[in-house]
C-alpha cells in the first residue's frame, strides 16, 4: 500500500530522515516511536508531500506522491493545525470538507455521529472558531475531519496529545471499529507507548532518522523492547 | 530587577522576528521616521516665520498658545494608531515572583520612552529659548516648554487607557476619527476655536512658574489611576483581546453556483470577514471607491485636456483597488492553512481559482458601486467600464503572478497599520506593471486614432484574458505547484 524508497531528508547537511526501504501493508496499523527530533513528523509530511524528500521516492499504491495527487482523495491525515482553517467554526469545516469529499449531508450527519462521544458536546454547533478552540478540541476536529470520506489510510500524528484520559480511550474505540469497518490502514506517531502498543500490530522504532526496530511481534513483547529502549533497564 | 527588564527588552527588539525575517519592511520604516524626524527639526527652526507667513499672525506665541490644544487632539489621533499598548508583554512575566505592582510599573514608565513623548520637546524648544525667552525670560520660557511636554505624557497616559480599555476596534477608530474631524471642522468654520480651552493654561505658565508642578501633578495622578487600572486588570484574558472573537456569518450565496471554485471564494470571504488585518484591508478599498472624487469632482481637473490620461489611472484603482490590495498579499493571508490546501487533491489549483472568483465578482460589485460617477459625465463610466474589463482580463493575472514570487507568512490578527508583515520586494514593485501596462496599450492606440479607440483596446484586451481567463489561471497553478514545498515550508516558518 506505501511503499518508501532510499528516502533521505537532510536540512542544512544535517541528514533527519534515512530510511532504505520501508513497506506499510493494507490493513495495518502502523505505529510510529522514537524520541524529539527523530524525525516522525518530517516521515509523516514527506508521505503526504508537503515536504520534498532530498533523495528517494514514497509510493502510495504505485503512485509517486511527488507526482501524481489522486492519491490525496485516498489519505486523510491530521498533523498539525496548518491543516486546519482556524477562522472557521468546527461545523463550517465539516461542511467544507463535505463539499470538497463530495459527500452527501446524511454522510456528514453519519460520520459525525461516530464521533459524539469523542466531541462530549463542546465542538458542533457552538459559534467559535477553530482558532479560539483549546488544544485537545483541536486536536478532536483534525482527528474527525482526517477520517471523513472513507479514507483507506489515516495518518496521525500524536493524536492522543492534548486529550483528556476519557476521550484518549474513546480515539481507541473510533480507531478499532474504522479498522473493523473498513480495513483503514493506520499511521500512527506517538510518545504514549502504552496507547501505541494497543493499537498497533507493527511498530517502527526510529533514531536520528533511522529504522531502530520494526517490529511485528505480540504486545508483550514490543512493550517490553520499547520499555528497554526509552526507561532502559 | 528593572535593569534586568530593560535587558530583556533590548534583547527581544533585536532578535524579533519581524526585524530579521522583513529587513526591506524596516529599512522602508526608518526611513520614513527619518523624514518624518528631519521634518519636526525644519518645522522647531522655522516656526516663528511658518507662524507669520503661512498662519498670518503677529503674535506668534499667543497663537501657539490658543491652538495647543488642537496639536494635543492630533497627538491623541497619532499616538492611538502608531502606539503599541504594552501589554503585550506582560504574558512573560506574570507567573514569575515579581510583583505584579512592580512588573506593571515597569511596564508603563518604559511605554513613556517611545520617540512619540520628545516629537513635542524637539518641536519646541528652538522657539522657547529663542522667542519665548527674548519677551519672557529663560525661566519662563523653560516653565513653558516643560508644561507643553508634561501635557503630551498626560495625553501618553490617557491613549494607554483609551486603547487598553475600548481596543482599537472599528468602533473606537470612528470615535476618535469624529473627535479629530470635529476638531478640524469647529476651527474651520470659526465656530469656535476648541483651543480656548487650554490656551490660558499656557498662557499662564509663561507667568506664574509653578503651572509646571500643577501639570505634573495631574499627569502623576493619570498615572497613578492608569497603574491601579492596571493592576486590577492585569490578567491575560483581560488585557489582551486574542481570545474574544465574535462570530460573523457571511457566505455569498451565489458563489455556491461555481462548486468547488465558489466554495473557495467562499472560504476566502470568511477568511476576509474574520480577520483583523483582511478587514481593514476591505475597509480601505471601500474608502478607495471614493478616490474618484478627488479628480472627476475637481474643476482644475475638469478642464485639463490632459485629464483623461490621469483617468486612466484613477479607474485602474477605482474599479480593481481590492485585488490589488489584498492580491498583493495573495498567499499570505492562507499562510496559517496552507498544509490544508496541500494536502487536498487539486487543492492549491482551486485556491487559486477560488480567489480569482472572488477577485472578478468584488471588482464587478466596485464597477457598479462606482456608476454613479457617471454623473461627472459618460466619458468617465466608459472609462470605468474598460478598465474593470481589462483589470480582471490582465491586471489580474499580473498581480497573482507578482504576488506568487516568494510569499512570506503572516499573522492576520494583527492590525495593518505600520504592519510589514508579507511584504517584501515583489509588493513595492508590483504597482510599476499596474500602471505601466494599461498606458502601454492605450496610450499607441489614442495616438493612432483617438481616446475612445484607445479605451475600446484596453476593454478589447481584457475581454480576451477573461475568454482566456482557464488557461491564464493555469500559468500561476503550475508556478505555485512547482513552488509549493518552498512556500509551504517558509509558511510553517521553519527555515
Amino acid at each position: 500500500m506505501i511503499k518508501i524508497k532510499n528516502l533521505k531528508k537532510v536540512y542544512k547537511q544535517v541528514t533527519v530522515l534515512d530510511i532504505s526501504e520501508l513497506e506499510i501493508l493494507r490493513n495495518e496499523s502502523f505505529g510510529l516511536v522514537g524520541n524529539n527530533g527523530a524525525g516522525k513528523t518530517t516521515l509523516f509530511r514527506i508521505l503526504l508531500d508537503l515536504v520534498r524528500a532530498t533523495e528517494g521516492t514514497v509510493y502510495i499504491e504505485d503512485f509517486d506522491v511527488s507526482k501524481d495527487e489522486n492519491w490525496k482523495k485516498r489519505v486523510g491525515s491530521y498533523l498539525d493545525e496548518h491543516m486546519l482553517l482556524s477562522y472557521l467554526t468546527p461545523t463550517e469545516y465539516f461542511e467544507t470538507l463535505r463539499k470538497i469529499y463530495e459527500m452527501s449531508e446524511t454522510d456528514l450527519d453519519q460520520h459525525l455521529a461516530k464521533f459524539s462521544g469523542f466531541f462530549n458536546d463542546e465542538i458542533l454547533g457552538k459559534k467559535k472558531y477553530i482558532r479560539d478552540l483549546s488544544k485537545g478540541n483541536l486536536k478532536k476536529v483534525g482527528i474527525a475531519a482526517a477520517m471523513m470520506g472513507n479514507p483507506q489510510i489515516i495518518i496521525l500524528d500524536e493524536p492522543f496529545e492534548n486529550l483528556d484520559p476519557s476521550s484518549q480511550v474513546r480515539l481507541k474505540k473510533l480507531i478499532d471499529a474504522e479498522k473493523k469497518a473498513n480495513k483503514t490502514t493506520f499511521l500512527i506517531s506517538s510518545h504514549d507507548l502504552t496507547h501505541v502498543t494497543e493499537i498497533c500490530d507493527r511498530i517502527v522504532l526510529l533514531e536520528k532518522g533511522k529504522i531502530l526496530k520494526d517490529m511485528k511481534d505480540s504486545k508483550e513483547k514490543m512493550t517490553a523492547v520499547l520499555h528497554d529502549y526509552f526507561v532502559g533497564s | 530587577m528593572f535593569s534586568e527588564f530593560i535587558k530583556l527588552h533590548f534583547l527581544r527588539s533585536i532578535r524579533s522576528v519581524s526585524i530579521s525575517r522583513n529587513l526591506l519592511g524596516s529599512v522602508f520604516v526608518g526611513l520614513f521616521a527619518f523624514i518624518i524626524f528631519v521634518y519636526i527639526i525644519g518645522l522647531a527652526l522655522s516656526m516663528k516665520v511658518v507662524i507669520e507667513k503661512v498662519f498670518e499672525s503677529d503674535d506668534p506665541i499667543n497663537y501657539i498658545n490658543a491652538n495647543l490644544f488642537n496639536l494635543f487632539v492630533l497627538e491623541f489621533m497619532y499616538r492611538f494608531f502608531l502606539q503599541k499598548v504594552p501589554t503585550f508583554d506582560l504574558a512573560g512575566f506574570l507567573h514569575l515572583p515579581v510583583n505584579r505592582s512592580r512588573i506593571v510599573h515597569y511596564l508603563l514608565i518604559r511605554s513613556i520612552f517611545s520617540p512619540f513623548s520628545i516629537i513635542f520637546l524637539i518641536l519646541f524648544t528652538p522657539f522657547a529659548l529663542s522667542e519665548v525667552a527674548s519677551v519672557h525670560g529663560i525661566v519662563s520660557s523653560l516653565a513653558w516648554l516643560t508644561s507643553i511636554v508634561v501635557c503630551s505624557w498626560i495625553i501618553h497616559w490617557l491613549v494607554l487607557f483609551f486603547k487598553t480599555r475600548y481596543g482599537d476596534s472599528l468602533l473606537s477608530v470612528l470615535v476618535i476619527f469624529s473627535i479629530g474631524i470635529l476638531n478640524v471642522v469647529m476651527g474651520y468654520y470659526d465656530w469656535m476655536n476648541p483651543g480656548i480651552i487650554l490656551e490660558p493654561v499656557f498662557a499662564m505658565s509663561l507667568k506664574s512658574n509653578w503651572i509646571p508642578l500643577v501639570l505634573f501633578t495631574i499627569s502623576l495622578f493619570t498615572y497613578y489611576q492608569l497603574f491601579k487600572y492596571y493592576l486590577k486588570n492585569a490578567y491575560l484574558e483581560e488585557l489582551t483581546h486574542t481570545s474574544s472573537s465574535t462570530y460573523v456569518n457571511g457566505s455569498i450565496g451565489f458563489l455556491s453556483k461555481f462548486g468547488l471554485i465558489g466554495e473557495m471564494a467562499n472560504l476566502e470571504w470568511k477568511l476576509i470577514l474574520r480577520h483583523k488585518k483582511s478587514r481593514s484591508y476591505l475597509f480601505i478599498s471601500m474608502l478607495f471607491l471614493f478616490y474618484g472624487v478627488i479628480f472627476y469632482g475637481n474643476p482644475t481637473y475638469a478642464e485639463d485636456p490632459a485629464s483623461p490620461y490621469m483617468y486612466i489611472f484613477v479607474a485602474t484603482f477605482v474599479t480593481g483597488v481590492f485585488m490589488i490590495q489584498y492580491g498583493q498579499l495573495f498567499l499570505s493571508w492562507n499562510s496559517a492553512s496552507f498544509d490544508f490546501y496541500m494536502s487536498r487533491s487539486n487543492g492549491l489549483a482551486s485556491l487559486i481559482r477560488g480567489k480569482y472568483l472572488l477577485f472578478v465578482s468584488i471588482s464587478f460589485v466596485s464597477f457598479l458601486l462606482t456608476v454613479p460617477y457617471v454623473y461627472y459625465g459618460y466619458d468617465i463610466l466608459i472609462t470605468h467600464a474598460a478598465l474593470f474589463l481589462f483589470n480582471i482580463g490582465v491586471t489580474i493575472h499580473l498581480v497573482i503572478n507578482l504576488a506568487l514570487w516568494k510569499p512570506k507568512p503572516m499573522d492576520l490578527d494583527k492590525g495593518s497599520f505600520f504592519n510589514y508583515e508579507g511584504i517584501g520586494i515583489a509588493q513595492y514593485l508590483m504597482i510599476i506593471p499596474m500602471v505601466v501596462i494599461p498606458y502601454s496599450i492605450y496610450l499607441p492606440f489614442n495616438f493612432m486614432f483617438s481616446h475612445q479607440v484607445g479605451l475600446a483596446a484596453l476593454g478589447i484586451v481584457g475581454t480576451f484574458g477573461i475568454i482566456f481567463n482557464e488557461k491564464l489561471t493555469q500559468i500561476a497553478v503550475n508556478r505555485l505547484v512547482r513552488n509549493r514545498y518552498i512556500v509551504s515550508t517558509s509558511f510553517r516558518q521553519e527555515l
